[in-house]
C-alpha cells in the first residue's frame, strides 16, 4: 500500500511542479482566443519586493502564462458543454441546432428601463433635429438581440425577452419626433422564410437578416431615388467560412464548428473606391464585402460611379458592417464612423453637417446593455 | 496570496516542497518560516512588520511570565499580552466601525483615513495571545526560540483563515517531527477535497448568493435561494480552506485539530457550534467563558457569560452591526435551548431536529452576509417570510437553476459526510482482503488525482475573460 501512497504524492509532485517550471518558461504575448495581451513576468528586482504592485504583477503574469492555460480552459469548456451538456455556460446559453444566446437578461426595474429609453429617444429627437437641418433623412434602426428574433431555438429555461423589447419599442415609438425613420427591424427579422437571421454562434445579423434590412433602407430611398438599382442575396456569391462568434468564444470554441454565410461578394464587377481609416483593433481586412465592411474602423468611404444613386452616413456598432456591404452597390457614396474607435472631436451631426448625405442611418444593437443612453452618446460622437 | 490560486499551486507549493525536503531537518523550520511570511507578505508586505511586531512583543511578554516568579507580575505581561494584541486588533479592526457610529449619535464629523485591515490579523492576534497565556497557565512550556515562535503564529496554512491553532498542538511537532508517506498521502487527499470544495462548489454557489444579494428587489422564492447559496457558500469557503490547512499541515508534518465536523447534520443550535468553526469556539470558550465562570457560578452569571461570549463572537467576525446582531441572535437560540427548547428538542424526531437547527441557521447566515447595513438585514428577512412569490421571481430561479443548479446540488449532497461514510465503508468491506484494497487505494487516489485536475480547469477558466467584440 505504501507503494500506492507514494506513486500517488509523486505524480501530485510532478504535475505540479511541471505546470510550475513550463509557466516561469513563457513568455506569450497574446491570447489568441481571448483577444487581449497577456502579463508578462517582469524582470527580477529585489528592490521591488516590498512593492505589492510589483507582486501583483506576478501573480497575474503566473496566471496568464500559465503552461497550456488555453488547452486547460478548452477542456473545462469541453467537459461543460459537450460532456456535461450545461445550458447555460460562462454568459452563454446554448440552444436548439446550434444556436447559442447571449445570458438572459431580466429586467429588475422597468422604472429605471422605461426612463433611460425615453433618455435615449429625447436624445436621437435633438440629433435627429440637427441632422434634418441638412436636408438628410434620419433613419434609426432598433436591432433586438437574438433571442428576441430566433425564440424558436431558445433554451427551455430562457424567459421571454420579447416582451422587454416590445415594451422598449413601444416608448420608441411615442418619445421620437417626426424627424425619425423608425425601423423596427425584429417585424422585419422575424418574417424571413429562412428563420436562421442571426450568426448560429455570434451576435450579429447574418446576410440573410442584413439582406432583408437593406431592402427595407431601399424602400425608404427608392421614394427619391426610383432610377437606384437594387440587389437581392442572389446577386451575391456567399461564401461561407466557419464563424468563430462571440458566444462561441466565450466557450473557447469547443463546438463544432460549422461554416455559416459570412462573406458577401457581387456577382457583377462593380466599381468602387475605398478608404478606411487606421487599422482598427483587430487587423485589417479590406477585402469586399467581409463582415467587416466598414464598421469596428473609426472611418470609412467608399465611392462608386453611381451618380444617380442616393449617399448614406452609417454609425453605429459592428451591427452597421453586414448593412454597409449591402448598401454600397446601391449608392454613390457610402460613409461609416465607429465613434467605439474614432476619437474625432465631431460628432455624428457635426460629420452630415460637412458631408451632406441623402441619408443617415443609425443601427445601436441590443446586446449586453439594454440600449443604454452612455452607449447611444458614444455611438453618435458626443462626448 | 490564497491557496485556490495558480501561483500557489504551481509556484510556491513546488519550490517550498523542494527547499524543504532537500533541505536537512534542523533547516527546515526556518525554510518553512521564510516560506511562510513570503505567503503572507505577498498580499501586503507591509503588515508583515505588523505581524512580526506583535509576535515579538508576544515572545518577549512570554519569555518575561517565565522568568517571574510573582503572580502579579506575571498577570501584568499577560494584561500586556491581551492588551497590545486586542488594541493592534482594535485599532485596525474597529477603528472606522467606532468613528462612524460617534459621528452619527453625536452628529459629530469626526474624519480619519480609512484604515485598511491586515490579512488574518484576527486569526495571529488570537493565536499569539493564546501562547501567552497558555505560557502563563504552565499549560505550555515557554519557547526561548524567536523564530519557533514566530513560526507557530505565522506557519502559512493556517495563518490566514485558522483553524486558530494552539501551541501545545504544534509545540512537539515544531522540534521534532518526522513525515511519513502515509502523513503526506493523507494530507495531499485532505487538500485536493478542500481545493475541490472551494474552486468547484464555493465558488460557484458564491457567484450565485452574489448575484441574489445584489438585487434591489426579492420575493420570497429568490430570498430563500439565495440564503441557502450562501449557507453553502460560506460553509465551503471555510470549511474547504481549513481542509487545505489541515492538509498542508499534514505534509508537512503538523497535525491540526479539526475546525469543521459536518456542522449542517446538526440538530440543535448548540449542536451545530460544536461542529462550526471548532477552534475560534473553543478559544472563546477556554479564555473567556471559562475565566468568567463559566456555568459554574450560577444560571444568572452563566446566561451573563454567555451573552458576553456571544457578543464577542459576533464582534470578532465583523465591524457591522448586523455582526453583532447575528452573534446576539445565537445568543437568544443558545440560552432559549438551554433553558427549555433543548429538552423539547430532544424528544422530537430526528429529522424535526434537523430541519429546525437548518432553518435558525439559513435565517442567521443572512443576518450574517447583510453587511451593508441593518436596513438591507431587514429587507431580505421581510423577503425571507414574506409570503409572497412572484412569476419574475420563479424566472430568476428557473435560469438560475440552469446555471447554478448543479453546484448547489453537490453543496447539499456534500454537506453530509457522505465521502466519509463510503471510505469507512469501503475499508470495513475490504478489511483483510490485500489485493482487493489495493486496487481500490489506486482507483480512489486516481480519482483525487482527476478530481485535482478538474480542480485546475475550473480555476483556470475562471481567469478566462474573452473580449466580446472580436472579428470572425
Amino acid at each position: 500500500m505504501k507503494w500506492i501512497k507514494t506513486l500517488f504524492v509523486a505524480c501530485f509532485v510532478a504535475f505540479i511542479a511541471l505546470v510550475g517550471i513550463g509557466t516561469l518558461d513563457n513568455k506569450e504575448p497574446q491570447s489568441p482566443i481571448e483577444a487581449r495581451t497577456l502579463t508578462q513576468f517582469p524582470d527580477l528586482d529585489y528592490s521591488k519586493l516590498k512593492d505589492e504592485n510589483y507582486l501583483t504583477t506576478i501573480s497575474n503574469a503566473f496566471s496568464d502564462q500559465l503552461s497550456d492555460r488555453e488547452e486547460k480552459i478548452k477542456q473545462y469548456n469541453d467537459l461543460i458543454v459537450n460532456k456535461l451538456h450545461m445550458k447555460y455556460v460562462g454568459a452563454v446559453s446554448i440552444g436548439k441546432n446550434g444556436n447559442l444566446y447571449e445570458q438572459p437578461q431580466m429586467i429588475e426595474d422597468y422604472t429605471a428601463y422605461d426612463k433611460e429609453a425615453v433618455k435615449c429617444a429625447k436624445l436621437i429627437n435633438k440629433e435627429a433635429a440637427k441632422i434634418a437641418k441638412t436636408g438628410a433623412k434620419f433613419i434609426f434602426i432598433s436591432i433586438p438581440r437574438k433571442d428576441v428574433v430566433m425564440r424558436d431555438d431558445l433554451p427551455s429555461y430562457y424567459p421571454d425577452s420579447e416582451k422587454d423589447y416590445e415594451r422598449y419599442i413601444k416608448i420608441m415609438k411615442k418619445e421620437l419626433s417626426s424627424d425619425v425613420i423608425l425601423i423596427d427591424a425584429k417585424k422585419i427579422l422575424e418574417k424571413s422564410e429562412d428563420k436562421q437571421v442571426y450568426y448560429k454562434v455570434d451576435h450579429h445579423v447574418n446576410a440573410t437578416g442584413g439582406q432583408l434590412l437593406y431592402q427595407r433602407i431601399m424602400e425608404i430611398a427608392k421614394e427619391e431615388f426610383p432610377e437606384t438599382e437594387v440587389k437581392t442575396l442572389d446577386d451575391y456569391r456567399v461564401k461561407k467560412n466557419v464563424v468563430k462568434g462571440s458566444f462561441n468564444r466565450k466557450l473557447a470554441y469547443v463546438l463544432p464548428k460549422e461554416k455559416e454565410e459570412l462573406n458577401v461578394r457581387p456577382k457583377w464587377k462593380l466599381k468602387y473606391h475605398r478608404e478606411s481609416s487606421k487599422v482598427p483593433l483587430f487587423g485589417k481586412d479590406n477585402t469586399y464585402g467581409s463582415a467587416f465592411m466598414g464598421s469596428d474602423y473609426a472611418y470609412t468611404k467608399v465611392t462608386t460611379e453611381q451618380k444617380k444613386a442616393p449617399s448614406f452616413v452609417l454609425c453605429g456598432s459592428s451591427f452597421t458592417n453586414i448593412l454597409e456591404a449591402f448598401l454600397v452597390p446601391s449608392s454613390r457614396q457610402m460613409i461609416s464612423f465607429d465613434y467605439r474607435h474614432n476619437n474625432s472631436e465631431k460628432s455624428l451631426a457635426d460629420q452630415v453637417k460637412e458631408i451632406k448625405p441623402d441619408y443617415v442611418i443609425y443601427m445601436p444593437n441590443q446586446s449586453d446593455i439594454h440600449f443604454s443612453y452612455d452607449t447611444f452618446k458614444l455611438h453618435l460622437g458626443l462626448r | 496570496m490564497v491557496f485556490s490560486s495558480t501561483l500557489f499551486v504551481f509556484g510556491f507549493l513546488p519550490l517550498l516542497l523542494l527547499c524543504y525536503f532537500i533541505a536537512a531537518p534542523k533547516y527546515r523550520n526556518y525554510i518553512l518560516l521564510i516560506f511562510s511570511l513570503v505567503f503572507y507578505g505577498w498580499g501586503g508586505p507591509k503588515y508583515l512588520v505588523l505581524m512580526c511586531f506583535v509576535v515579538f512583543a508576544d515572545y518577549a511578554f512570554a519569555l518575561a511570565i517565565a522568568q517571574m516568579k510573582q503572580t502579579g507580575l506575571r498577570k501584568l505581561f499577560v494584561v500586556f499580552s491581551v492588551v497590545a494584541n486586542l488594541g493592534v486588533l482594535g485599532y485596525y479592526k474597529y477603528t472606522n466601525f467606532l468613528v462612524d457610529n460617534i459621528n452619527h449619535v453625536a452628529h459629530t464629523n469626526i474624519q480619519i483615513a480609512d484604515i485598511v485591515l491586515p490579512i488574518g490579523i484576527s486569526f495571529f492576534t488570537f493565536q499569539a495571545m493564546s501562547y501567552v497565556i497558555d505560557v502563563y497557565r504552565g499549560d505550555v512550556a515557554v519557547q526561548k526560540n524567536p523564530f519557533y515562535v514566530m513560526l507557530y503564529v505565522s506557519l502559512f496554512p493556517q495563518l490566514v483563515a485558522g483553524p486558530i491553532v494552539r501551541y501545545k498542538t504544534v509545540e512537539n511537532e515544531i522540534k521534532d517531527r518526522t513525515i511519513t508517506v502515509d502523513d503526506f498521502a493523507a494530507g495531499l487527499e485532505r487538500f485536493i477535497l478542500g481545493f475541490a470544495k472551494k474552486i468547484i462548489i464555493a465558488n460557484n454557489v458564491g457567484a450565485l448568493a452574489d448575484k441574489i444579494f445584489g438585487m434591489a428587489q426579492v420575493d420570497m422564492s429568490l430570498a430563500w435561494v439565495g440564503a441557502v447559496s450562501y449557507t453553502l457558500q460560506i460553509y465551503f469557503d471555510f470549511s474547504a480552506y481549513s481542509d487545505m490547512a489541515i492538509g498542508l499541515g499534514r505534509i508537512f508534518g503538523f497535525h491540526f485539530d479539526e475546525n469543521f465536523n459536518f456542522p449542517y447534520i446538526a440538530t440543535s443550535v448548540a449542536d451545530f457550534w460544536k461542529r462550526w468553526h471548532i477552534s475560534l469556539t473553543n478559544w472563546f470558550r477556554d479564555y473567556v467563558y471559562i475565566p468568567l465562570g463559566g456555568n459554574r457560578k450560577g444560571m444568572p452569571r452563566m446566561y451573563v457569560n454567555m451573552f458576553i461570549i456571544w457578543t464577542l463572537t459576533g464582534v470578532w467576525h465583523g465591524a457591522e452591526w448586523n455582526f453583532i446582531l447575528w452573534g446576539m441572535y445565537y445568543f437568544v437560540f443558545q440560552a432559549t435551548e438551554k433553558l427549555f427548547l433543548g429538552k423539547i428538542l430532544s424528544k422530537l424526531p430526528k429529522v424535526i431536529q434537523h430541519i429546525y437547527a437548518l432553518f435558525v441557521i439559513t435565517v442567521g447566515w443572512v443576518i450574517f452576509r447583510c453587511d451593508s447595513g441593518l436596513s438591507q438585514c431587514a429587507r431580505y428577512l421581510k423577503s425571507l417570510f414574506s409570503m409572497h412569490v412572484t412569476d419574475r421571481g420563479l424566472t430568476f430561479i428557473r435560469v438560475y437553476a440552469s446555471e447554478y443548479g448543479i453546484y448547489v446540488l453537490l453543496g447539499i449532497i456534500f454537506s453530509i459526510p457522505f465521502y466519509r461514510i463510503i471510505k469507512k465503508w469501503c475499508l470495513t468491506k475490504l478489511e483483510g482482503k490485500n489485493k482487493a484494497k489495493a486496487v481500490a487505494a489506486v482507483v480512489g487516489y486516481a480519482a483525487l488525482l482527476g478530481l485535482f485536475y478538474i480542480s485546475v480547469l475550473f480555476l483556470v477558466n475562471s481567469t478566462y475573460n474573452p473580449f466580446i467584440y472580436f472579428r470572425f
